[in-house]
């Protein structure tokens, strides 16, 4: 039994880890190659002990955060602690092994001090393009995993410090992009060997006795606090079901049904009931359905509670194996990470607006709105390939209205801006990005406006997409209304309209599709879902539907029909 | 959720070796979780379940039929 740590310096350790954390991603963010990890910001950086409980993390993609506690914990029972040697940094993304989806990597270093292991320090990072049947992966229509890129099971990318080169040359030689690669891997591991440096200054400055007691100090009162928090949600079995609205290659709906029940100071996620797999990419794997659910209870509680393992304990998940939230080997699960983990963080939102309305939010756009593209620069020649999400409406919440067009609430990435688009890749050009009036449902807090966006083919391209919320509404809560839905169409070089790309190409689905090529003049417009709304839009106060409608966020028409326009001041 | 009591099960800790050419692909009869390695092995009435640990056997064993019961080794 080790001393307990004085409260400054529990307090010191803990921001020292989270610090910790956060350089590694600036030195993720600085010295890498593709804009997905340097504008977009699709990475997340962690701490964990030998046992594999998350000591630290920094406020980067909540999927990844926490997905990693299963690709961690996964490569630790597979290779076992004695399987790491100073030095060594192991690799691993696949999806039937902990991993969120194939293009999300993970590197795992182990932290030695005076000859023993201390700790691991581990980032995840969105590669750009995997080795997918299609340019930057997230093939709308797989329909195996096999499909969605390399898998790499644990395996040392170095070893005692050196580069395994056998390793490298499997991936580069799979990758479309290997300059790419190898510089974003590159960043990934000076992420890493930042961290070995803070944690060894930190063992220096403290002792490693107290860090050690610090760290397990930390991870109870996170559990305790977290179990206060739960404590504060009545008691209760609630219900919620949303639907997956096609998979890309079938046009059937997935159900996704979720019990959660409160009892005491415990959450209990089950998912029981939810539809079988699906034939196409949209499956999650058990990790990202338990990350989506701990990202809605982070999101329902204190935010001050230190975001270690401890938070987690309180917290079950139960997926059955088969299903649209834990699906079974090989099925595809690209979209599971995308698409299906916003649905489920939203459930948990939807189950409890009756409980704890103050602290829920209505849907959000409910799509990262994935657009994958790649080809051949024609100056060059060289081989590129782009991830560009999207961001959405976020819903309405007591207070407050939803965010306008930000990156769903698992991602908190950011999109590629358009210079960086047009400059980085010879394919596009940007004619129009803007907000969409009337695209967030109305209510007293209006959800959040989607966005329009129209490029312009400048040179041959293959494009994906990956879209969601095509078919079925975000919705409101407590009376809100529903935002508005989204779309991908297409209008050739030479002719006028837009059509769907089931028209125009024959895919199997309106917004899931892969390895489609166009030309120069062809023109693509997507248009991203806004957010629902909350509580009643007459309740909403008359002077900020006269902004809305002043600000163009808000149509006369819709001002009048939805909220009564113009109305009394209050 | 599970409010019957917490019993003994008659389990065991088995880590076994893994294997790439005949992957096992075992998921927790309690929560669905895919097993990495080691899993809490408990045999009963001429079945073996596999759960992520023990106190996972301990919410699962005799528990009545649910929607969430699941065979195991289906090849799923």
């Amino acid at each position: 039994m080790s001393a307990a740590v004085d409260p400054v310096t529990l307090t010191v350790i803990e921001n020292a880890l989270t610090s910790t954390c956060r350089d590694m991603g600036v030195t993720m963010m600085k010295t890498s190659y593709s804009p997905i990890f340097n504008e977009s910001l699709d990475f997340s950086c962690v701490i964990f002990d030998p046992e594999g409980q998350m000591l630290a993390q920094a406020e980067f993609c909540p999927s990844q955060i926490g997905t990693i506690k299963f690709t961690v914990t996964w490569t630790l029972d597979e290779l076992g602690l004695d399987a790491f040697e100073p030095g060594d940094v192991l690799l691993h993304n696949d999806p039937y092994r902990g991993s969120g989806h194939v293009p999300e990597h993970m590197m795992l270093k182990g932290v030695f001090w005076e000859g023993k292991l201390f700790c691991f320090v581990a980032n995840v990072a969105h590669m750009s393009e995997p080795g997918a049947k299609t340019p930057g992966g997230l093939s709308g229509d797989a329909t195996e995993v096999f499909q969605e890129g390399l898998l790499l099971p644990p395996v040392k990318i170095k070893r005692r410090g050196e580069d395994v080169d056998d390793i490298w040359k499997i991936i580069l030689a799979n990758h479309r992009t290997p300059k790419v690669t190898y510089g974003d891997f590159r960043a990934m591991m000076a992420s890493l060997d930042l961290a070995e440096e803070r944690m060894h200054e930190l063992l220096a400055t403290y002792g490693e006795e107290t860090v050690r007691s610090a760290c397990r100090e930390l991870l109870e009162v996170a559990e305790r606090r977290m179990r206060a928090e739960i404590r504060s949600i009545p008691r209760g079995v609630y219900h919620f079901e949303d639907v997956i609205e096609d998979d890309g290659i079938t046009d059937r709906a997935y159900p996704m049904k979720l019990t959660l029940t409160v009892a005491d100071d415990e959450v209990i996620a089950d998912f029981t009931g939810s539809a079988p797999q699906a034939v196409g990419p949209v499956n999650a794997i058990y990790a990202v359905t338990a990350s989506a659910v701990y990202n809605a209870v982070l999101h329902l509680t204190d935010p001050t509670i230190p975001r270690n393992e401890g938070c987690y304990r309180p917290i079950t998940i139960i997926a059955p194996p088969g299903t649209i939230v834990n699906c079974a080997f090989p099925a595809p699960v690209a979209g599971g990470n995308t698409e299906t983990s916003p649905r489920i963080t939203d459930m948990v939102f939807g189950a409890l607006q009756h409980a704890i309305p103050e602290r829920i939010v209505a849907a959000c756009g409910g799509t990262s709105s994935p657009f994958l593209f790649g080809g051949a620069d024609p100056e060059t020649g060289d081989l590129y390939a782009h991830f560009h999400f999207e961001g959405v409406g976020w819903g309405g919440r007591r207070g407050l209205d939803g965010n306008d067009m930000v990156v769903t609430i698992n991602g908190n990435c950011r999109n590629t801006p358009v210079e960086v688009f047009e400059t980085r890749y010879p394919s596009f050009r940007i004619d129009r990005y803007r907000l969409l009036a009337d695209s967030g449902g109305p209510g007293q807090w209006r959800g959040g406006l989607g966005g329009e966006r129209i490029l312009t083919v400048t040179a041959p391209v293959t494009v994906s997409a990956l879209l969601n919320r095509m078919k079925t509404d975000p919705w409101g809560v407590l009376t809100g209304g529903s935002g508005a839905r989204g779309g991908i169409w297409i209008e050739r070089a030479g002719s006028e309209g837009w059509r769907t790309f089931v028209e125009e190409f024959g895919t199997l689905s309106p917004s899931k599709f892969s390895g489609i090529r166009l030309e120069p003049g062809d023109r693509v417009r997507i248009v991203m879902p806004g957010g629902g709304g909350y509580g009643d839009p007459h309740d909403r106060d008359p002077e900020m539907v006269t902004q809305d409608v002043e600000n163009g966020f808000v149509t006369i028409e819709r001002a009048v029909a939805d909220y009564g326009y113009p109305g009394e001041p209050r | 959720m599970n409010s019957r009591e917490s019993q003994p099960n008659p389990g065991v800790w088995v880590v076994p070796e893994v294997s790439y050419v005949d992957p096992q692909r075992r998921f927790c009869r309690y929560c669905g979780r895919p097993i990495a390695r080691g899993f809490w092995r408990v045999s009963s009435g001429g079945e073996t379940w596999s759960y992520c640990d023990a106190r996972h056997a301990d919410l699962d064993v005799g528990a009545q039929p649910a929607e969430h019961r699941w065979q195991e080794d289906r090849g799923c």
